[in-house]
């Protein structure tokens, strides 16, 4: 597999993400389930809601939206925290939770297996999970990794061993209409020159 | 850059923080020689040494006969830094990777080496070695961070050996690497380092022999399988401690030694369990060698094994190690008294989790054999076991007060090991005596450190444009001062003059000093940590520097100076119509003492501008004083004793009790006006973070003796509320016995709470139990109280005088310093009683033996406390005494009395004691009384005592030579 990809990428001049698929509505105990994988990276995501709220987190103009990343094993840490508050911010940024006040939304992420890129591979199981509860959204988004090669050179979607070896990994989620960047994380050092250049 | 870490922190409040840490490496780094042309010389900044001298003149060793600089390792610059800040040890360099680990080890010593890095004379250099690209090492890959720290540092000696070979000069200095470790060492010496134990340099130093009694016994792991019988179980390690306490097998507590019996102690244990809260530990393998204050884990026994706390006195008197047996004999001596409702939990130390050792005052006592250099140090305070200590100066050190550091206590051994590290100066000499009372109460009163003293204003002062900025101009008022005589810190000064409406304008007007301690800088840091200025009986121990406390700050007449006004417009009534806040300039137009000031009001034919004021004010005091006693505010008493001080030798020459002038009364009644206004306005202002103090009402059981005590003389006390307690004080008088309604006053003050600070956010219970009213704060005394200060910030936010800062609005930081001004104004407590009781024996020791009246206040089961009212001096006449028979002796608590032999003592009975000055034991040296009326079959004082206690005296010296031989 990875070397069917080191292929493809070489033709693709470095820009090429792995082969990705999705499938939804496969769990149905929830309103909205998605699983997406990127390579041998896969993530099942659950959406539940709108639905009641607990009253201490209840928002009188909007609805709770809430995310939990499960690891594929163990508890989840201060690193899922992390990508958990990430998630939050780019599906507050899409979801129109003025629509359903006073309720909560449940995004139950559940990582499968991690091969590299999960971070963007769960805002796009998220934003298809979304999807698929028919939740209304202003508009759609993806979610990409890509890394910073000890030369410079950029690789799109990288796997854990491409990822380990990288100077710099950078991820994104960007809309669907205007293709604006509604979240971004880096880990590493890179120059400015080479950080991304976002469109006007 | 050489690395970047980045990681993710969850913070208290559950938010995650991503943390990205760069490190940077340099070649511009000095090595600190100054005789270095290569580097660029460091900069002599505030906060830095001046770096290593040219030619490094430190003591002459016999190792290292050259001239060298010392770099020492974490272990030696942790257990030896009273070596190093020895004046004798110079040109050290300190290196960044020891300074980290020393500071993630141990702040207190971390501050120390700061302090002695600083210091120019010392020669003390820290290189960053982190960043300097020569000596900047990774950790390799199966390496401990330990390992990979005692690389770098030799790492660093080996640069610096030839660094400093390629400077041009005949000799060659040459840094000696200092390390404890014997591995360490090895490793040195293989990669061709010159390295020493900190011993083997210490000793081999020609001229300093008296160094080697400062170096700490740290014995090397492997030396412990000395010679000896164990005598204590070993303690488990911390880890499996957390473990244990985590899962409820052990329990976590403080651990506090008993004053009286060396052989038990109560641990405190911590958190919010309601029953075994206090858990009894008994006998020395159960104590485990546990220190009063440490932090410990501790196992209960099976219910069969718990006991009853003794009721016993046991002092440690053993000299030798062979005495365990009888250790045990004494401990059985304990376990004879059972009563089953008295057994408490009971349990034993199983390990420490935290040493609280601190450097303890106390006096050597010299060991029986005449060459011997092991010898026993007792410490002052009786809750410290002894110390074994080694030095060669003991005959020196014979009836001095001394310093002594712990450095462990081996399983093996019946007393802690330690070191000494200062002479105080001898036993009775009144300085080393107020030094000792000051450290053992844990007072901080070193001389102010130069960064302290750089954020005082710049001498001359004065009031710039930008000052006058939020300031109310007052200096037309006539403002005045009354104050004790010899006051030098006024920090409160009044006004009060008629309005045109018929109404009167008041003022209180307080030193500003918040104006010259911002927030934040090394001298509001060095303030808050002080607390309060201590008052002793011939010193003051300030809390700001001088230049504040005595001048810029205090309002002395006839100068401008900056103040904070609280105006009130009142009606002749006394009632407050209007209350307005201003930061001000005044101009004090006299500052008077209590009497001059009672004398301008007496006086018909002065009738000035401040007298009128006075009597204004005086009217006014009137007024609030009968109403705030009409709510229930409780006048006390306390004996309170001022001692008259030979101006030469500071020996007390005369001691009485304090007067009190109805202008002492007229200020108070100003200032708790002042201070309720106050607390009011910030805590509407701010009511999570206002600083407050409260005085909690007391439990009703603590009235018991009181009310008993009034009982036995047909009069009533009415403890249900303040109101009823004040109104049945009052009413407690006797035609016959005038001095009764001061004793029962005295009484009263027995059964209060003690009055803390708090933050008005962490509590909801602000009574003022004492001052009846409901809320209460400090805000008239900055100069001396640090509580002050807080409140002037807060008051100057409240009013838009100042801006705020972070700390300020930040309840659990405030709730903090609450705690420590609240151990501070405890602490300064003790130290004042301290200070005054040294002085009451000073007096009775030039004074002799006197016959004085007395009134019994408690009756004990074996002894009578009684209060002298002349000398405001309280006492206790015991019953029993030492090798002789015990007089018969019947106590009943109901009434309280006590009969001896066929005589009653009955509370309030007046009494004659005979006062002399117990010197027997020069530790602690105490008043000791015997009644001489009414007289006590057996327990007569013999007619010319005088001559018994020189007597006494005597056999004693010969004792003592006896042993020396």
């Amino acid at each position: 597999m990875a070397g069917e990809k080191e292929k493809v990428v070489a033709a693709a001049g470095g820009c090429c993400l792995r082969p990705f698929s999705c499938e939804q509505g496969l769990l149905s105990r929830p309103d909205g389930s998605a699983a997406f994988l990127q390579g041998d990276t896969s993530v099942l995501a659950g959406l539940y809601g709108p639905a009641e709220v607990k009253g201490s987190k209840e928002l009188p103009d909007r609805a709770v939206l809430e995310v939990l990343l499960r690891p594929k094993v163990g508890l989840p840490g201060v690193i899922e925290r992390s990508r958990e508050q990430l998630l939050r911010q780019t599906c507050e940024a899409v979801v129109l939770g003025v629509l359903h006040p006073r309720t909560a939304i449940t995004l139950v992420l559940q990582v499968l297996s991690d091969a590299g890129s999960l971070l963007s591979c769960c805002i796009n199981a998220a934003c298809m999970g979304l999807l698929d509860a028919g939740l209304p959204l202003s508009s759609l988004f993806c979610g990409v990794t890509c890394a910073l090669d000890p030369n410079g050179a950029i690789i799109l979607d990288p796997t854990t061993r491409q990822e380990q070896e990288a100077r710099a990994i950078l991820t994104f989620a960007i809309d669907s209409p205007e293709r604006k960047v509604l979240m971004t994380t880096t880990k590493g050092s890179c120059s400015v020159e080479e950080g991304p250049c976002f469109p006007p | 850059m050489q690395t970047s870490r980045t990681f993710l922190k969850r913070t208290r409040a559950g938010a995650v923080v991503k943390v990205v840490r760069e490190h940077y490496l340099r070649e511009d780094i000095s090595c600190g020689a100054a005789a270095c042309r290569r580097c660029t010389p460091c900069p002599a900044g505030p906060g830095r040494g001046l770096g290593l001298e040219a030619q490094p003149r430190g003591a002459a060793s016999s190792l290292c006969p050259g001239p060298h600089y010392l770099l020492p390792d974490t272990n030696l610059l942790l257990h030896q830094i009273d070596i190093l800040e020895d004046p004798v040890i110079k040109n050290v360099i300190v290196l960044q990777t020891v300074l980290q680990e020393v500071r993630n080890r141990s702040a207190p010593v971390y501050k120390r080496i700061r302090d002695v890095i600083q210091n120019p004379e010392k020669h003390f250099y820290s290189f960053t070695n982190e960043h300097h690209r020569e000596t900047y090492i990774e950790q390799a890959q199966g390496e401990t961070s330990n390992d990979r720290n005692d690389r770098a540092i030799r790492v660093a000696v080996k640069w610096y050996n030839e660094h400093l070979k390629k400077i041009e000069d005949e000799e060659k200095i040459q840094v000696i690497f200092l390390t404890n470790d014997r591995t360490n060492k090895e490793k040195a010496l293989e990669e061709g380092i010159t390295a020493y134990t900190c011993e083997e340099y210490i000793k081999s130093l020609i001229a300093n022999p008296e160094l080697v009694d400062r170096l700490a016994c740290v014995s090397d792991e492997g030396k412990e399988i000395e010679s000896g019988k164990i005598i204590f179980p070993e303690h488990i390690p911390l880890s499996k401690l957390q473990q244990g306490i985590k899962s409820g097998i052990y329990l976590q507590g403080t651990y506090r030694a008993s004053r009286d019996n060396y052989l038990e102690a109560t641990v405190w244990v911590h958190g919010d369990a309601e029953e075994n809260k206090e858990i009894i530990i008994q006998g020395l393998k159960h104590l485990n060698r546990a220190v009063h204050e440490d932090i410990v884990a501790v196992e209960l026994l099976a219910k069969d094994e718990w006991v009853a706390p003794s009721s016993i006195v046991l002092q440690d008197e053993g000299q030798n190690e062979d005495d365990i047996e009888n250790e045990e004999e004494k401990e059985n001596i304990l376990k004879t008294s059972v009563n089953k409702d008295m057994l408490r939990p009971t349990g034993k130390v199983v390990g420490i989790i935290k040493r609280n050792w601190r450097p303890f005052c106390g006096m050597l006592s010299k060991s029986q054999i005449k060459e011997a250099r092991r010898h026993l140090f007792t410490p002052a305070d009786r809750r410290i076991p002894r110390i074994r200590i080694e030095t060669r100066q003991a005959d020196t050190l014979e009836g001095q007060r001394i310093i002594v550091a712990i450095d462990g206590w081996p399983r093996n051994s019946r007393y802690p090991n330690g070191h000494f590290v200062k002479n105080l100066g001898s036993a009775g000499d009144k300085e080393t005596e107020t030094e000792v009372l000051l450290l053992e109460h844990d007072v901080p009163h070193q001389p102010f450190s130069q960064a302290v003293l750089s954020f005082l204003p710049k001498m001359p002062w004065s009031i710039t444009e930008q000052d006058m900025k939020y300031r109310e101009d007052l200096r037309h008022l006539y403002v005045c001062s009354v104050d004790p005589p010899g006051c030098t810190d006024i920090d409160d000064a009044l006004h009060c003059r008629e309005l045109e409406n018929g109404n009167i304008e008041v003022g209180v007007h307080i030193a500003d000093v918040s104006h010259f301690i911002r927030p934040g800088n090394a001298l509001d840091e060095e303030s808050v940590k002080r607390g309060t200025t201590v008052y002793l009986c011939e010193k003051r121990i300030d809390m700001v520097p001088e230049l504040l406390s005595s001048n810029l700050c205090s309002l002395r007449s006839n100068v401008d100076r900056l103040a904070f006004s609280c105006i009130w417009e009142m009606n002749p009534k006394a009632e407050i119509l209007k209350t307005r806040f201003t930061k001000s300039i005044i101009n004090s137009k006299a500052s008077l003492t209590y009497a001059e000031a009672q004398m301008r009001i007496d006086s018909a034919t002065m009738n000035d501008h401040i007298t009128t004021s006075l009597r204004g004010l005086n009217k006014l005091a009137k007024i609030l004083k009968k109403k705030r006693t009409d709510k229930g505010a409780l006048t006390l008493s306390s004996p309170e004793v001022r001692f008259h001080m030979d101006s030469e030798t500071h020996d007390p020459i005369d001691l009485q009790t304090k007067e009190l002038k109805e202008t002492n009364s007229m200020v108070e009644e100003f200032m708790l006006l002042a201070n309720i206004s106050v607390a009011q306005k910030i805590y509407d202002e701010f009511p999570e973070f206002a600083l407050l103090r409260k005085h909690p009402a007391p439990p009703p059981s603590n009235y018991d003796i009181l009310v008993k005590a009034a009982k036995s003389k047909n009069l009533e006390i009415k403890t249900d509320s303040a109101k009823a307690l004040a109104e049945s004080l009052d009413k407690a008088e006797s035609p016959t016995f005038p001095y009764l309604n001061t004793l029962l006053r005295i009484l009263t003050t027995r059964c209060m709470m003690q009055a803390v600070y708090f933050c008005s956010g962490m509590d909801n219970d602000f009574h003022h139990y004492g001052l009846a009213s409901p809320i209460y704060t400090h805000f008239t005394s900055p100069i001396r109280r640090y509580a002050d200060i807080i409140v002037h910030r807060l008051l100057a936010v409240a009013i838009g005088a100042d801006s705020t800062y972070p700390e300020l609005t930040d309840k659990h930081k405030l709730a903090d310093m609450c705690k420590n001004l609240n151990y501070r104004h405890k602490m300064a407590q003790y130290a004042q009683r301290a200070s005054v009781a040294f002085h009451t024996q000073l007096f009775f020791k030039n004074k002799g033996v006197v016959n004085e009246d007395a009134y019994i206040l408690f009756v004990r089961k074996n002894a009578v406390v009684v209060l002298i009212p002349r000398y405001g001096l309280e006492g206790t006449v015991f019953f029993e005494e030492k090798d002789k028979p015990t007089p018969r002796l019947n106590y009943n608590s109901e009434v309280p009395s006590i009969t001896v032999e066929d005589t009653t003592l009955c509370v309030f009975d007046k009494v004659k004691v005979n006062i002399i000055l117990d010197a027997s034991n020069i530790q602690h040296q105490k008043i000791r009384m015997v009644l001489v009326e009414p007289k006590i079959l057996g327990n007569d004082v013999p007619a010319d005592l005088s001559t018994e206690i020189s007597s006494k005296s005597e056999p004693e010296k010969k004792k003592k030579k006896k042993l020396q031989k």
